[in-house]
C-alpha cells in the first residue's frame, strides 16, 4: 500500500516545507493582527506559530489577498509555481483557518499531516459518491456484489474499452491468451504506484482525481448507493489511461509472437515514459468514447453492471466487427484537436464525397496506367469503388456491417478527426488542407521520385505504398469509412511514398496465406485488404503469423466498414486470401478538412509524421523477423501457414525481406529530416 | 517435429506472503537477493530456459502475492500451469499450515485432469535465518505433511544464500516435464490457457 500512500504523504510534506518556507520569508500575512477579537474561536491557534489569524471571517480573503498583491507585488513571482501548480496565494489562503474553507480550519498544517494523509488515502481506498473505490479491487467474488470480482470486471471493461478502440490489437491479445488482469491487477490496484516514478505518477494522479463525476450521477447521489465504480468518469478515464499505456506498446505487443513476450512488455512497462503524453492520449480516448457511447453506435456490450442500471449510455464497447480507430501513441504527439462540431460534420460529408469523387478518378486514371492497370482494379473493382464513394457509402457500409440504420452517417467523421487528432501531426495535419494536399503530394513525389500514387481524397494527403501483396498481386484497397484513406497496392511497382517494394515474389507469397482458416472469417479477409490502407497503423488478425499480423500493422487505415468494396480483392484467389503486405509501411496522412492552412511547414511536418509512422512500423516488422529467425522452427507449426513459413525458411524471402526494410529506413529517415 | 518443438513450462509459485516466493524466483532466474521487501502485487513471472536432460526448455515461472486470492486472476491464471510450487517459511508455522490451503484452492482453481498427480512441490524457505535456530517446522514434519500429500517432493531452500534453489527448481522443471503427454502433436509457442493440463506422471524423483 505504500505506493498509494507514500505520494500522498509526499505530497503533503511538499505542500508543507514550502507552507514553511513561505511563511518564513513572508511573515507579514501571517501575522495575526487581529487577534484580540475573537481568540475563543480558535484553540488550535493558540498554539502560536500555526495560528495564522483569528480576523473576522468576512474581511479575510479579501484582506488578505490584497495584502499578498499590495504587501509582495513584485515578489510574488519569485516563488515560481512548483510542479503542483500552487503559488503563494494558493498556499495562504490554503493555510488559514479562516480562509476559503473558513471553519473548516487550516487547509495545510504539518500538524494534520497525519490525519490528512490518512484521509486522503482512506477517501482513496473507500470511494466515494461514485468515485472509484479502490478497496473493491482487492475484494474477492464474493465479498463483491457481483458474480465477478470488482478486479476482474475491472479488467473487462478495460479490453471493452481497448475493443471499441483498438479492434486488431484486443484481438491478438485475446488471441494470445493475454488476459488483461495480469498486468492490470497491479495498475489498477496502485493506480499505476509500480509503474511509473514519483513525478510521473504525480502528474497521472492529477489527471485521474481531476476527471470529473459523470453528470448523471449528480443530484442522485441522495438516492443512489455509493459505489458504481464502473459507472464513473474516473474509473473510465483510468480505464482509459491503461488503454493509451497498451497502446504505447502497440507495435511491440503486435509483434510479439506469444504470450509470454506480451505479458513481459506490459508488465515492465517503461519507467520513463512522459506519462503527460499519456494522459492526453487517454483523454483523446475519452472525447471518443464519448461519442460512440452518446448513442450515435448502440453498445453492445455486456458489462452488466454496468449495462443494468439502464441510465447510463456511457457504454463504451462496440462490436469486434466495428472500425477500429488507431492511434499512434507513440509518436511524439504535439497536440491534439478535436472536432466534434456539427457544422464542420456537415463540411466533412460534403468534402469527403468531395475527395472521395476526386480520389476514384485518379484511380481511373491510374487503370488507364500501363503499369498498374491490369490489376489494380479488378473489373468489378471499378464499380464497387464508384459505388463506395457515393455519398452514402458510409451509411450503408455501416448499416450493413452493423446493422444499423445509415444514422451514423456523421458517426465517423468525429471520430476520424480524432483519430487524425492522434497523429501526432494532428495539429498540421487538420490544417493541411485540401488545397495543401495537393501540393504535399507533388512534393513527396518529387522527394522521392518514385511514382507516387497518391491521391488525395478528402483533402487527404494519401501515400500510399506498397510492396508485394499477392500473387495475383494487386489489390486496389478503398477505404471508405475514411473516405480520406485510399491506398493502392500495386503489384510491380513502386507506388507511394517512398516505398519499397519487396519484388521478389517469394516474399509476397510470404504473406499469402493459405486459405480463410486461419482468418476468422471472409469477411474478415476482405476487411483486412480494406484495412492495410492508409493512416494509421493497423493489424490485421487474420493469420496468426506474427510475421503477417506484425506486418499488417503497417501503417493502414482501419477501415472495417468498408467490407463492401473489397468483395472484389478477395475473390480472384481461389484458395485463399491474401495478405497484402505491408512490408513496407507506408503512411498516407488523413487530413481532415475545415481547416485551412498552406504552408511548406505543415508538409513538412506531415512528411516527419510520415517517417515517424514509419520507422514504428518498421519496428514492428523487425520485431516479428527477429523473432521468427529466433525460431524459425515455430513456423513449423502452424498448420494453416505452411507456404508462410516455407517462404520463411527461405533464407531468400528472408534477406529480401530485411533489404526491403533496409530501404525503408533510409527513406523514413530521410523524411524525418527534412 | 517433436524434438523442435519449444516447450513452455508454466510454474505457479504460491504460498503466503513472506516467505520468500518472489526472492527464489530472483535467486534463481536472476541469481540476487535483496533484503529489501517489495510486496508483489498481483502477479509477477520471469522466464528461464533450462536443460532437462536433452531438452531444452523455457520456464516461465508465475510468482504470485501472498495476499492475492485467486478469483482476482481468474482462473485462466491457473489453467495452464504445468507445476505448482508451495512456498512457506520454515520460521513461521503459520505459513506451513496454510500450505494445505494453498493447495486445496490450487487444486479448485487449476482444476487439473488428474488432481491426484499434479505435480507439485514443496519448499521451506529461509532456512538460513539465525543459523536454523529461529525455525519451527522441522524437516520431519515437512516431509510427513508432503507424504501425505502424495509423495510431494520438498526441499529445504534459502533464497538468501542460494541454497537448493537451482536443485529445487530444475526438479521441478523435471516434474513439470515429465507431466507432459505425447498428445502434443504440435504446441504453439503461445501459452494455452485455455486447455487443462493433463498430467498423468508421478512426482518427482530427484
Amino acid at each position: 500500500m505504500h505506493e498509494l500512500l507514500a505520494p500522498l504523504v509526499y505530497v503533503l510534506h511538499l505542500d508543507i516545507t514550502q507552507l514553511a518556507q513561505v511563511r518564513e520569508r513572508y511573515e507579514d500575512p501571517f501575522e495575526d493582527r487581529f487577534n484580540t477579537s475573537c481568540e475563543d474561536n480558535s484553540s488550535i491557534n493558540k498554539e502560536g506559530r500555526h495560528g495564522f489569524s483569528s480576523r473576522p471571517t468576512l474581511n479575510f480573503s479579501a484582506e488578505n489577498e490584497e495584502w499578498i498583491y499590495k504587501v509582495h507585488p513584485d515578489d510574488l513571482p519569485l516563488i515560481e509555481q512548483d510542479d503542483f501548480g500552487f503559488n503563494l496565494k494558493t498556499i495562504l489562503l490554503g493555510s488559514d483557518s479562516y480562509g476559503a474553507e473558513g471553519e473548516l480550519g487550516a487547509l495545510l498544517s504539518a500538524r494534520f499531516m497525519e490525519h490528512d494523509a490518512y484521509s486522503m488515502f482512506n477517501a482513496l481506498m473507500e470511494g466515494h459518491n461514485g468515485d472509484i473505490a479502490l478497496a473493491d479491487y482487492f475484494l474477492s467474488a464474493n465479498e463483491g456484489k457481483s458474480s465477478m470480482s470488482p478486479m476482474l470486471e475491472a479488467s473487462a471493461s478495460l479490453y471493452q474499452t481497448l475493443v471499441a478502440i483498438d479492434t486488431p490489437l484486443y484481438t491478438h491479445l485475446v488471441e494470445l491468451g493475454v488476459e488483461p488482469q495480469f498486468f492490470a491487477l497491479r495498475w489498477f490496484r496502485i493506480l499505476f504506484g509500480r509503474e511509473f516514478d514519483l513525478e510521473m505518477l504525480l502528474h497521472l494522479w492529477d489527471a485521474v482525481f481531476a476527471a470529473p463525476y459523470p453528470n448523471i450521477w449528480k443530484g442522485n447521489e441522495a438516492k443512489e448507493p455509493a459505489n458504481f465504480p464502473e459507472a464513473s468518469t474516473r474509473a473510465s478515464f483510468i480505464s482509459l489511461f491503461a488503454v493509451s499505456m497498451i497502446l504505447y506498446l502497440r507495435s511491440k505487443l503486435l509483434a510479439a509472437p506469444n504470450a509470454t513476450v506480451c505479458l513481459q512488455k506490459l508488465l515492465n512497462f517503461p519507467k520513463h515514459v512522459d506519462v503527460r503524453n499519456l494522459i492526453e492520449n487517454a483523454k483523446a480516448l475519452q472525447m471518443l468514447l464519448k461519442e460512440i457511447s452518446s448513442g450515435l453506435r448502440p453498445s453492445l456490450g455486456q458489462h452488466t453492471r454496468f449495462y443494468n442500471r439502464g441510465r447510463t449510455k456511457r457504454h463504451m464497447t462496440r462490436p469486434p466487427s466495428s472500425p477500429s480507430l488507431h492511434l499512434q501513441m507513440s509518436s511524439p504527439i504535439s497536440g491534439i484537436q478535436h472536432h466534434s462540431g456539427s457544422q464542420e460534420i456537415n463540411n466533412h460529408r460534403r468534402s469527403e464525397s468531395y475527395w472521395e469523387q476526386k480520389w476514384i478518378d485518379s484511380v481511373l486514371s491510374d487503370t488507364d496506367d500501363p503499369v498498374s492497370s491490369s490489376k489494380l482494379v479488378n473489373s468489378s473493382s471499378g464499380d464497387k469503388i464508384l459505388q463506395n464513394s457515393s455519398v452514402l457509402s458510409n451509411s450503408k457500409e455501416n448499416s450493413r456491417l452493423n446493422g444499423f440504420p445509415a444514422q451514423n452517417n456523421t458517426k465517423l467523421t468525429p471520430r476520424r478527426s480524432l483519430f487524425s487528432a492522434f497523429w501526432k501531426g494532428a495539429a498540421q495535419l487538420l490544417t493541411f488542407e485540401e488545397k495543401k494536399s495537393d501540393a504535399a503530394t507533388v512534393s513527396v513525389e518529387n522527394e522521392n521520385c518514385s511514382d507516387c500514387q497518391a491521391a488525395d481524397a478528402n483533402g487527404l494527403f494519401m501515400v500510399a505504398v506498397e510492396t508485394s501483396t499477392s500473387r495475383d498481386g494487386v489489390e486496389s484497397l478503398k477505404k471508405d469509412t475514411t473516405d480520406e484513406g485510399i491506398v493502392l497496392l500495386r503489384e510491380g511497382q513502386t507506388a507511394g511514398f517512398g516505398i519499397v517494394r519487396a519484388s521478389d515474389p517469394e516474399v509476397s507469397e510470404m504473406w499469402a496465406s493459405d486459405d480463410g482458416e486461419t482468418s476468422s472469417s471472409g469477411d474478415d479477409a476482405d476487411k483486412q485488404l480494406h484495412n492495410l490502407s492508409v493512416t494509421s497503423e493497423q493489424y490485421k488478425k487474420t493469420a496468426s503469423h506474427p510475421l503477417q499480423e506484425a506486418v499488417c500493422t503497417g501503417i493502414c487505415d482501419d477501415i472495417g466498414d468498408s467490407h463492401e468494396g473489397s468483395d472484389h480483392e478477395c475473390k480472384d484467389k481461389g484458395d485463399g486470401c491474401v495478405l497484402s503486405e505491408p512490408n513496407e509501411a507506408n503512411g498516407s496522412v488523413d487530413d481532415n478538412p475545415g481547416l485551412i492552412a498552406s504552408n511548406e511547414k505543415q508538409s513538412r511536418a506531415v512528411l516527419q509524421t510520415l517517417g515517424q509512422s514509419m520507422v514504428e512500423s518498421i519496428q514492428v516488422i523487425e520485431n516479428a523477423i527477429s523473432s521468427l529467425s529466433m525460431d524459425g522452427a515455430s513456423a513449423a507449426y502452424r498448420e494453416t501457414a505452411e507456404n508462410l513459413s516455407k517462404a520463411l525458411l527461405n533464407g531468400k524471402g528472408h534477406l529480401t525481406a530485411l533489404s526491403a526494410l533496409a530501404e525503408l529506413r533510409k527513406i523514413s529517415s530521410v523524411l524525418l529530416q527534412m | 517435429m517433436a524434438t523442435r518443438k519449444r516447450t513452455l513450462l508454466k510454474v505457479i509459485i504460491l504460498g503466503d506472503s513472506g516467505v520468500g516466493k518472489t526472492s527464489l524466483m530472483n535467486q534463481f532466474v536472476n541469481k540476487k537477493f535483496s533484503n529489501q521487501y517489495k510486496a508483489t502485487i498481483g502477479a509477477d513471472f520471469l522466464t528461464k530456459e533450462v536443460q532437462v536432460e536433452d531438452r531444452l526448455v523455457t520456464m516461465q515461472i508465475w510468482d504470485t502475492a501472498g495476499q492475492e486470492r485467486f478469483q482476482s486472476l481468474g482462473v485462466a491464471f491457473y489453467r495452464g500451469a504445468d507445476c505448482c510450487v508451495l512456498v512457506y517459511d520454515v520460521n513461521l508455522l503459520k505459513s506451513f499450515e496454510s500450505l494445505s490451503n494453498w493447495r486445496d484452492e490450487f487444486l479448485v482453481q487449476a482444476s487439473p485432469s488428474d488432481p491426484e498427480n499434479f505435480p507439485f512441490m514443496v519448499l521451506g524457505n529461509k532456512v538460513d535465518i539465525d543459523g536454523g535456530n529461529s525455525r519451527v517446522v522441522s524437516e520431519k514434519r515437512a516431509k510427513t505433511w508432503c507424504a501425505s500429500k502424495g509423495d510431494i517432493p520438498y526441499f529445504e531452500t534459502s533464497a538468501k544464500d542460494d541454497l537448493n534453489v537451482d536443485v529445487a527448481f530444475q526438479c521441478i522443471a523435471k516434474n513439470a516435464l515429465k507431466n507432459e503427454t505425447d498428445e502434443e502433436i504440435y504446441l504453439p509457442d503461445t501459452i494455452d490457457f485455455s486447455s487443462g493440463s493433463t498430467h498423468t506422471s508421478s512426482s518427482c524423483s530427484c
